[in-house]
């Protein structure tokens, strides 16, 4: 029998489409400025900064839009998980994808009405979209605005302080997307199906 | 050693250490007094020249009147003292004509000296390299549009200049005192019209181009970007025309920054080599986009998402080589 469960508003699809091109925009944007060299370019210097700075400024709405979205909303109850047993039902989670799938098993925790993510992805993604991308927006929206950063802190140039934590962040994101991306091909055809037209289709 | 011998040993260290005291004692107050004649003979010329505001009288002096002195031969001594040139007594550098007051009039024609009369071929001023400062100069476009009208003083002015690289100040003050003696001219139309008969517009309308305007002005000198770098030398003398200076964001935002080797060139250029710009300058305010590449992050970062790329791909593998378990 085939569960068909609605995860996806047209809001959601609409913001996670957004979210996926910013990202990237950023993510190739940021290392084009990261390493730029005389010698190697992906981007031209000025037009990544203006590319970079665009992408940064609506990634912020349409994270501001996310964050109002899930208070108004149901979907903010996935994000939301109790620690109890928490590191428990990771290792399970982690011990499913690395040898479980491969014999066979049922997926530990099965996708429901009330469950949109297991709970790996429930820690992850929530600790992505509420720890790592505020992070990276407030730092980033402070470059934008670098003459406002304290000058030195501890004799350290505050501008340097607050790039090394915004490249930083930038590359955890980066590497969350390449195990995400690579993730969301397990079951491709449900999960890009989902995510075009909302519905998830479980058997 | 027997007490005999430990007592003359003690005797004779105490003997050693109150000789060097005492050398030191009387170097530190012959110091003191040549200061002091110096000090007591230059105050004779800044009695006048060292004020804001002086008397003139008639010459039955029944009448007097105050003016405010003519700011060209008007010298802070507070200024001059912490100068580079502050030990040297007037009459050291013009001439002893001086001496008579009032001043004859044939002596607002005395030469004045350039940098190179007295440092040239001096060896302990070998280090500056002064003669090839002036080669630099010579090919600058100050020297080459303005000839003698622009002399080594329009910028480094003998009674007020600080050698401000070579100190431990901050770089800060360094670019702010660097960029103000290009401000001096460059944003005074007034004191421009001495040298060029072009119009000069504002810093900032010609800088319109500039992303993060103030950030560069307080955090990059002017020559950093409009002169010629010289290796050999730690402040650029070859000053480029307008159209030659750098508008290329790269050359300074990228691995192998120009600033490197003009702004923070006087710090250590090995750490830098080893570790790259940012571990080199950390503790000197230094960031530059695309330059700052932490060293150990970068390693850290090489490392994870090795790790990462490797578990995926052997998850990629496993579920081709085991694709009918796969759930």
């Amino acid at each position: 029998m085939i569960n068909r469960f609605y995860y996806y508003p047209g809001w959601i699809r609409m913001w996670h489409l957004i979210n996926a091109l910013c990202c990237l925009s950023l993510i190739y944007t940021g290392i084009s400025m990261q390493y730029a060299d005389l010698n190697f370019l992906l981007v031209k210097f000025k037009k990544a900064v203006t590319v970079h700075n665009i992408s940064g400024v609506i990634l912020l709405i349409s994270y501001l839009i996310f964050v109002i979205g899930n208070g108004v909303t149901k979907n903010g109850r996935f994000y939301t998980f109790s620690i109890k047993k928490l590191l428990h039902k990771i290792k399970k989670q982690i011990r499913y994808y690395s040898v479980g799938m491969f014999k066979g098993e049922k997926s530990p925790y099965p996708l429901s009405k009330k469950r949109k993510f297991n709970p790996l992805q429930q820690f992850t993604y929530s600790m992505v979209m509420y720890v790592l991308l505020p992070f990276s927006i407030i730092t980033g929206v402070a470059m934008l605005f670098p003459v406002l950063i304290i000058t030195k802190i501890c004799n350290i140039s505050g501008v340097l302080i607050v790039d090394l934590f915004h490249v930083s962040v930038g590359f955890l994101i980066s590497v969350f997307l390449i195990i995400h991306i690579y993730f969301s091909t397990i079951g491709f055809k449900k999960n890009f199906k989902a995510i075009v037209n909302g519905w998830y289709e479980h058997e | 050693m027997n007490r005999k011998n430990g007592t003359i040993f003690f005797l004779f260290a105490l003997i050693i250490v109150w000789a060097g005291v005492s050398y030191a004692q009387i170097k530190k107050e012959e110091k003191k007094n040549k200061r002091k004649d110096i000090s007591s003979e230059n105050a004779q010329c800044l009695r006048c020249h060292g004020k804001t505001v002086y008397t003139e009288y008639s010459k039955d002096s029944t009448k007097q009147k105050k003016k405010l002195t003519y700011s060209q031969i008007y010298i802070d001594s507070v200024t001059f003292i912490s100068s580079v040139h502050g030990s040297f007594k007037c009459i050291d550098c013009h001439s002893k004509e001086y001496k008579i007051i009032p001043h004859s009039a044939d002596l607002t024609f005395e030469d004045i000296w350039s940098c190179g009369d007295c440092h040239d071929g001096d060896k302990k001023f070998a280090s500056f390299h002064f003669e090839e400062i002036e080669n630099d100069f010579n090919e600058s476009v100050h020297h080459t549009k303005m000839k003698k009208t622009f002399t080594c003083w329009e910028c480094h002015h003998a009674h007020s200049f600080q050698n401000m690289n070579r100190s431990l100040t901050e770089l800060k003050n360094v670019i702010t005192y660097d960029n103000n003696i290009c401000l001096n001219c460059h944003d005074n139309p007034n004191k421009l019209e001495l040298f060029s008969t072009k119009k000069s517009g504002t810093i900032m309308a010609s800088h319109s181009w500039l992303p993060n305007q103030e950030l560069h002005f307080k955090n990059v000198r002017c020559i950093d970007c409009h002169s010629r770098i010289n290796d050999s030398l730690t402040v650029a003398h070859y000053l480029m025309p307008t159209g030659k200076a750098v508008k290329n964001c790269l050359e300074c935002h990228s691995k192998d920054s120009r600033i490197m080797g003009a702004l923070y060139k006087f710090n250590s250029k090995e750490n830098r080599k080893k570790y790259g710009f940012f571990n080199g300058v950390i503790v000197n305010e230094a960031y530059v986009i695309g330059a700052n590449r932490n060293y150990f992050l970068n390693i850290a970062s090489l490392v994870i998402f090795g790790l990462v790329l490797a578990g995926l791909f052997i998850h990629v593998i496993v579920r081709i080589l085991l694709p009918k378990n796969k759930k």
